[in-house]
């Protein structure tokens, strides 16, 4: 299964993270599919403390990522995950349609 | 109860931070299942899987860490003393960037009186504020 998931970077006492797209049976080797971006929570000086590639998010999200509940809650903070939904409530309503004209032919 | 509903991210990143001061405290058990779950943001069942025990067995020694961890940094509070040290050394820093500008607006020989003055008070007040910290600590 491919998750979508934060693995800790950062030294010892400053805490940061890399939010990474990875197989969940090989997050034990660190090894990762591709990096979407960071958080750094400790950094309360700068205005945002997290980047995020959206398109690249949303990509794997359409394409079955899990976000892990950590990851959930950074990608809703982001308004990504309102996004995906608005995307997925859009895309059945276009299946819905077409199923209808189809039955009406 | 208003632990339990607390943001994921934030318990990550509490327990992360834990980990770092009082790690080495916890049974070896404890601290490779935190470590997971808190670092590489395994979930309990993946966890479980990969060491052949029950999801439950891992929720309960992260749990049982999460709350040691709690108690001993109740006791000493040596995150909370490392997050006031690491507060002050930004302010030091901060005063010091800008003591490197004014010193390059003199060499550049753009200085403006009034600037350079504002700006030797901004390196007063952060210089200050972060002795007084240590002070009332001292």
């Amino acid at each position: 299964m491919i998750k979508i998931r934060l693995t800790r970077t950062g030294r010892k006492k400053h805490v940061s993270y890399r939010i990474v797209v990875a197989d969940s049976r090989r997050a034990r080797d660190g090894r990762c599919i591709e990096q979407i971006g960071w958080y750094q929570p400790l950094n309360d000086h700068e205005e945002k403390n997290y980047k995020l590639d959206e398109d690249r998010a949303l990509y794997w999200l359409k394409a079955g990522a899990a976000p892990s509940d950590t990851v959930r809650s950074l990608l809703r903070q982001s308004g990504l995950m309102q996004k995906y939904h608005d995307l997925k409530v859009e895309q059945a309503k276009a299946r819905k349609e077409n199923r209808a004209a189809k039955t009406a032919e | 109860m208003a632990r339990e509903q607390a943001d994921p991210v934030d318990e990550t990143v509490e327990a992360a931070r834990l980990l770092d001061f009082y790690g080495a405290m916890l049974t070896g058990r404890q601290r490779e299942f935190m470590t997971l779950h808190y670092c590489e943001d395994m979930s309990f069942g993946e966890i479980g899987e990969a060491f052949s025990v029950s999801r439950q067995a891992v929720h309960d020694a992260v749990r049982h860490g999460l709350a040691a961890m709690r108690e001993m940094d109740a006791q000493l509070g040596l995150l909370e003393d490392f997050s006031q040290r690491r507060e002050r050394h930004i302010q030091r820093m901060q005063a010091l960037e800008l003591l490197r500008e004014a010193r390059e607006s003199l060499d550049a020989q753009e200085w403006d009186h009034e600037a350079l003055k504002r700006q030797m008070d901004k390196v007063i007040m952060l210089l200050a504020d972060a002795r007084d910290t240590d002070v009332t600590e001292a």
